[in-house]
């Protein structure tokens, strides 16, 4: 064990540095120049010219980069060329506002469809299962922006239960933090749920089938028993998967909802920044989601093993 | 996975039990209805120029005219004819799905085949290639090849081809790992025939059911993928008319044009619905053990 | 001194928190006009008689013929009657208290006060921050920290402070912060957005007692104007010595007082007890929210979540007219949309070709296809109604017509022409002419591939000249003719990115700047438009609408359609419930 986490460690280490050059090389191929950005349409050359210097923006590339990696390595992302800012607490502030949707998202997901995914295994091919696998079809199928703008259509403009007021922290009131969330989170879990549902009902039915499950029921376990202890058990380890999948997924994929919703997340910032050319946000925001996403594959992988005795990490 | 024992007695088997799940999978009417829906709207798609009434992207009349008359479906914010744009609109969706996971699946069979197949050194760099590949936002890559190569179609298919190449070499890479053991690709290797020629005749069908469905899926995602691009402007551009833009361009008229929304969404989500019905339609047929990913 | 009392009479009431002393001979004539308004196609305001209101206030389901909710192209036309009062938004006895929560179109990229990064922070930061000049409510310059100012002589303007103004900070306001302020906006480090437009501006001199002199190298007539833009805040020199970041934090002499910043969130900011102006402002306070999504700016103010949004966008300006409860204020005059050419390079290299393009727009069309009738054509000069220079017999110099059009590509050489053409895809107020233009040009038999680029992306290749062609849109950013400069002088920015120089324009702009005569520089400016038609370095579009809307019960806000859109109006806002 202690020597996977090590080598995972060790790819980790390598895959970020990869992940930071290219990104880094990446937005310097991108054309649009950071100090046109912030100077507006009445720059003149001569003033681009003096701010690309002021940011180090003339040097030679390898310089840039070589400079950049020392201060990631000290712990230093930097400060937005745009908003004069600190990377780190501009990206703190976001990622905290970020990883709350998705977890709010997932766990919603995981409360609705891992039951609802059991339900349509067991009653496979009959009308339980059609229905619900025609709305779980149905929340695949729409954009997500379509989905939110008519929940916002429905539940701000015409009922009015849940207006968009302005985004509030938790800490400083709870109730409207909540009035303020419901609909976002119902936005993202539209098409999760589908996800963890369909791939529930599917690992049910195949595991259903299996002989184990046969003989717990010969030996007269009760069926909610057969169903919780034995079935579930082995039908979860593909949800587990699809469940880390999504939740990289939407690590950098939640901007069509912080963008209808006013939701200040890391999608969002992660946008305005690549827009503005804003290398310093782009290049901490993008290492910050390959850290996650990573750490989800690994957390994915060690699940496997503790939920699953057979598999054994290597 | 499905076949691949090695067996040839087991291989043949399953051949008679494919015959079936395909004679009852074929007769379900979900798949018949599924295959029919997609039949018909690729074919209005390839017949757009001799099926749509008016042109596509040329605004003829009044902006935002209701459905009625000349114009079946209304005019949409330009005066264009919104019928005409489905029809046309069409063709860019389902051509950009297509076209992208194509490259996909081209790109990513062989990456997952070698991946699988040679192990060792070129196993590891491919597959933490393809982790670097996920673990890099979308929307950055999205951004960054539109900012860098212009927002048209073709750059939109590359995105989309990034985006969906490492799920193909996954998946590929996975089921090459099974079949790679089977003794008949053992046989082979024993009798020094090539291994791209034993990729090809002897690796490749036996891992093509999960391909199959793992291309329905995404033909189905890509479309939706394209309408996100067109949310953030980066996905077709009009007047070129794209599922994805129409829908996009309809938000802004949602409670005052309705229709404007309601068309194109109704067609990415049937599209997209007969495309998953089919996916796991294949899925029953093909690999049972596979259903419900995607 | 006497032609002087002669402009004064015709002045404007004056507005009573400014008392102007102008030993100078310019800016009173001046004044005198109209400045900006809503002057739609076909309304026919006269141009003086001052306090006329500016703006077209359109309360929904108001009183009146006019109607304000029609649903193509009515809702800015409706001029509120009653010349002498105020829009609508102000009827009624202020009332002190509350905090108008506003719905910002972008969230502003920092508060840097000497470079303009659009108009949304813009807004924030000259609630912060005073200029030495501002607009009053009808759009007519009037001191703000400036209790008095005018020209000494054509190469001197003096302005004298007012007595005891201080900072948020308590610090007394001095002679000394104004020669830092312009100091600083010289400075090449501080890149400033007016760096440009000052370039005649030798020194600024602290005189006796509290007054400030400028002394200019050559005249220099739009200097007041300058004074007024946004981008001429004035700071604190001892507290930017101190060390702090102007990006990230604010401290001014402005009604209001910086608190905090929540990027992504909101920019909090409170009312200055000691603002100089007694009484103002009224409001408690002021929350901006970033709400870059157009439809979540919209939905934000229906469900009265914000109480004012800027940028409404065109798409629900109708709806939002029709709305009981939302007043929209908006004008046609400024934000404007043009195609540029690269001219040492075919085909925009030929006088015929760009008159081609030129004759090839049916510009009413595309105002309907592009902004669903909220806009207006530009067939003639580009200068608004009211402004100097203002050129109405110019009107229809290049009205739709193909069959020349073709004649002229032909005469070129260059029938059945097609070229790339760029725009942007980042905003739809460009992007839409953009389309609209495409389909007009095919009437022409010209067939333009529109290249539609990210932002930045499109700056960079129209900077490179990487298309001949690009479709491309702003609005002015001061308020005064002399913003031509910018596109047609040889040395504006713009210009140079057409790769166009004309000695003739160069002449007649640098003419315009030095001449204090004001019919003179009409005239000057008049030779100007014509001769940019003539040459065409480009090819006017249309004009967008352009506006804000609130709830009703905001009052004493005017949408100024001065120069620089300023929103000085906001200290004057009050909330009615």
């Amino acid at each position: 064990m202690t020597q996977y986490l090590a080598r995972r460690g060790l790819y980790l280490l390598v895959q970020l540095l990869v992940v930071a050059t290219v990104v880094f090389l990446l937005l310097r191929l991108v054309p649009g120049d950071p100090a046109r950005a912030i100077l507006g349409e009445t720059a003149t050359e001569e003033q681009v010219a003096r701010v690309r210097h002021q940011l180090g923006l003339d040097q030679p590339i390898y310089r840039q980069y070589v400079s950049w990696m020392a201060d990631v390595l000290r712990g230093d992302l930097g400060t937005s060329i745009t908003s004069g800012r600190p990377v780190a607490t501009d990206v703190r502030d976001r990622l905290g506002n970020s990883l709350e949707l998705i977890a709010l998202a997932t766990c919603l997901s995981l409360i609705i469809g891992l039951p609802l995914g059991i339900i349509a295994g067991l009653r496979a091919n009959r009308l339980p299962d059609f229905v619900l696998s025609a709305a779980a079809m149905l929340g695949l199928s729409l954009p997500g922006f379509v989905v939110g703008t008519v929940l916002l259509l429905i539940f701000a403009l015409r009922l009015r239960w849940l207006p968009q007021t302005q985004f509030v922290e938790w800490s400083e009131n709870p109730g409207q933090h909540l009035k303020l969330v419901i609909l976002p989170v119902l936005t993202l879990a539209a098409s999760t749920v589908a996800v963890i549902m369909r791939m529930t009902r599917s690992s049910m039915l195949e595991v259903v089938r299996q002989d184990y499950i046969k003989l717990a029921r010969a030996k007269g376990l009760s069926e909610r028993t057969v169903i919780l202890r034995h079935a579930l058990r082995n039908a979860i380890n593909p949800v587990v998967s699809v469940v880390g999948l999504e939740l990289a997924t939407l690590l950098g994929g939640t901007v069509i909802v912080e963008t209808i919703f006013g939701w200040p997340g890391l999608s969002s910032l992660l946008i305005a920044g690549v827009r503005a050319r804003d290398y310093p946000v782009v290049q901490g925001v993008v290492l910050l989601i390959a850290v996650l996403t990573i750490l989800i594959n690994i957390a994915v992988d060690i699940a496997y093993a503790v939920l699953d005795p057979r598999i054994r990490i290597s | 996975m499905t076949a691949g024992r090695g067996d040839q007695l087991t291989r043949t088997r399953r051949k008679q039990a494919h015959n079936t799940a395909w004679y009852r999978a074929l007769h379900s009417p979900r798949v018949v209805i599924a295959g029919a829906f997609l039949i018909i709207v690729a074919a209005t798609a390839i017949a757009a120029p001799v099926l749509a009434p008016h042109d596509a992207t040329e605004p003829l009349t009044m902006p935002l005219l209701p459905p009625g008359g000349d114009y079946p479906l209304g005019t949409d914010d330009f005066g264009r004819d919104v019928l005409s744009r489905l029809i046309y609109a069409g063709r860019v969706s389902l051509g950009v799905s297509t076209a992208s996971v194509a490259i996909a699946t081209l790109v990513g069979v062989w990456l997952g085949l070698f991946a699988g197949y040679y192990r060792g050194v070129i196993e590891t760099l491919i597959m933490r290639a393809m982790d670097i590949l996920l673990s890099f936002p979308t929307i950055v890559l999205a951004i960054a090849i539109v900012a860098m190569l212009g927002p048209n179609l073709r750059n939109v298919v590359i995105v989309i081809a990034i985006v969906y190449t490492p799920r193909f070499v996954r998946i590929v890479y996975g089921a090459t790992l099974s079949v790679r053991e089977a003794e008949f690709i053992q046989a082979a290797r024993a009798i020094g025939a090539e291994d791209l020629r034993i990729l090809r005749t002897a690796v490749l069908p036996n891992v093509m059911a999960p391909i199959l469905v793992q291309i329905s899926l995404s033909l189905g995602f890509a479309i939706l993928v394209e309408t996100g691009l067109s949310f953030l402007g980066l996905g077709a551009q009009p007047p070129t008319p794209s599922w994805g833009n129409m829908v996009s361009a309809a938000r802004d008229f949602m409670e005052s044009n309705p229709w404007l929304l309601i068309a194109p969404a109704s067609m990415v989500g049937l599209t997209i619905l007969a495309l998953n019905t089919l996916g796991d339609g294949l899925r029953d047929v093909l690999d049972p053990r596979l259903r419900g990913t995607g | 001194m006497a032609e002087d009392q002669t402009t004064r009479d015709r002045r404007a009431p004056k507005n009573p928190t400014s008392d102007l002393w102008i030993p100078g001979s310019t800016l009173s004539r001046r004044q005198a006009l109209k400045i900006g308004g809503v002057l739609t196609a076909g309304s026919l305001l006269v141009a003086c008689g001052g306090g006329s209101s500016e703006t077209t206030p359109t309360p929904s389901g108001s009183s009146g013929s006019s109607g304000g909710s029609g649903s193509s192209g009515g809702s800015g036309s409706a001029a509120t009657p009653g010349a002498t009062e105020t829009p609508s938004q102000a009827a009624g006895t202020p009332k002190r208290g509350g905090i108008l929560r506003y719905g910002l179109s972008t969230d502003p990229s920092n508060f840097e006060p000497h470079v303009s990064t659009g108009a949304a922070s813009g807004a924030v930061k000259l609630m912060v921050y005073s200029t030495l000049l501002t607009y009053d409510a009808n759009g007519q310059l009037i001191g703000d920290l400036a209790e008095e100012f005018g020209w000494v002589d054509d190469k001197t303007f003096e302005v004298k402070l007012r007595q005891g103004v201080t900072f948020h900070n308590g610090d007394e306001l001095t002679t000394e912060d104004v020669v830092f302020t312009f100091e600083r906006i010289k400075h090449p480090d501080t890149a400033a957005s007016i760096a440009g437009r000052l370039a005649a501006l030798e020194r600024v001199e602290a005189g006796d007692g509290n007054t400030v002199r400028f002394h200019l190298s050559t005249p220099l007539a739009t200097l007041p104007y300058i004074l007024a833009m946004n981008p001429s805040m004035i700071v604190s020199k001892k507290w930017i010595e101190s060390g702090v970041d102007p990006k990230t934090t604010m401290m001014g002499t402005g009604p209001f007082k910086f608190v905090e910043r929540k990027p992504g969130v909101s920019i909090e900011l409170v009312r200055n007890e000691n603002y100089f102006i007694t009484d103002l402002p009224y409001l408690d306070g002021i929350t901006f929210i970033p709400m870059p999504d157009d439809n979540a700016r919209v939905t934000a103010l229906r469900t009265g979540t914000v109480d004012f949004i800027d940028y409404v966008p065109y798409t629900q300006m109708d709806a939002l007219a029709q709305q009981s409860g939302i007043v929209l204020q908006t004008d046609k005059v400024l934000g404007f949309g043009w195609l540029g050419f690269v001219h040492d390079r075919e085909p925009g290299s030929d006088l015929r070709v760009r008159q081609a393009f030129a004759y090839a727009l049916d510009r009413e069309k595309m105002v309907q296809i592009a902004f669903n009738g909220h806009g207006a054509p530009i067939t003639g000069g580009l200068i608004p109604e009211g402004w100097v220079g203002y050129s109405p017999d110019l009107e229809g110099t290049y009205n739709v017509d193909y069959e020349k059009a073709k004649s002229l590509l032909q005469e070129a050489g260059f029938s059945n022409l097609t070229v790339d053409m760029l725009t942007t895809s980042t905003y739809s107020v460009i992007q839409r002419p953009a389309i609209a233009a495409q389909a007009e040009l095919k009437n022409a038999g010209i067939e333009a591939n529109l290249i539609q680029e990210e932002w930045l992306t499109f700056r960079q290749s129209v900077q490179d000249a990487k298309y001949p062609v690009h479709v491309w849109g702003t609005a002015p950013d001061f308020n005064d003719p002399d913003f031509l400069s910018d596109f047609v002088g040889s040395n504006g920015n713009f210009a140079k990115q057409f790769h166009f120089s004309d000695e003739r324009l160069d002449q007649l702009l640098t003419e315009g700047r030095e001449t204090t005569d004001e019919s003179l520089r009409n005239e000057i400016y008049h030779e100007v438009e014509k001769r940019v038609l003539e040459i065409l370095p480009w090819v006017y579009l249309i004009r967008r609408e352009q506006g804000e809307a609130m709830a009703d019960y905001v009052k004493g806000y005017t949408h100024l359609a001065a120069g620089s859109w300023s929103q000085i109006t906001l200290r004057e806002t009050w909330l009615d419930k």
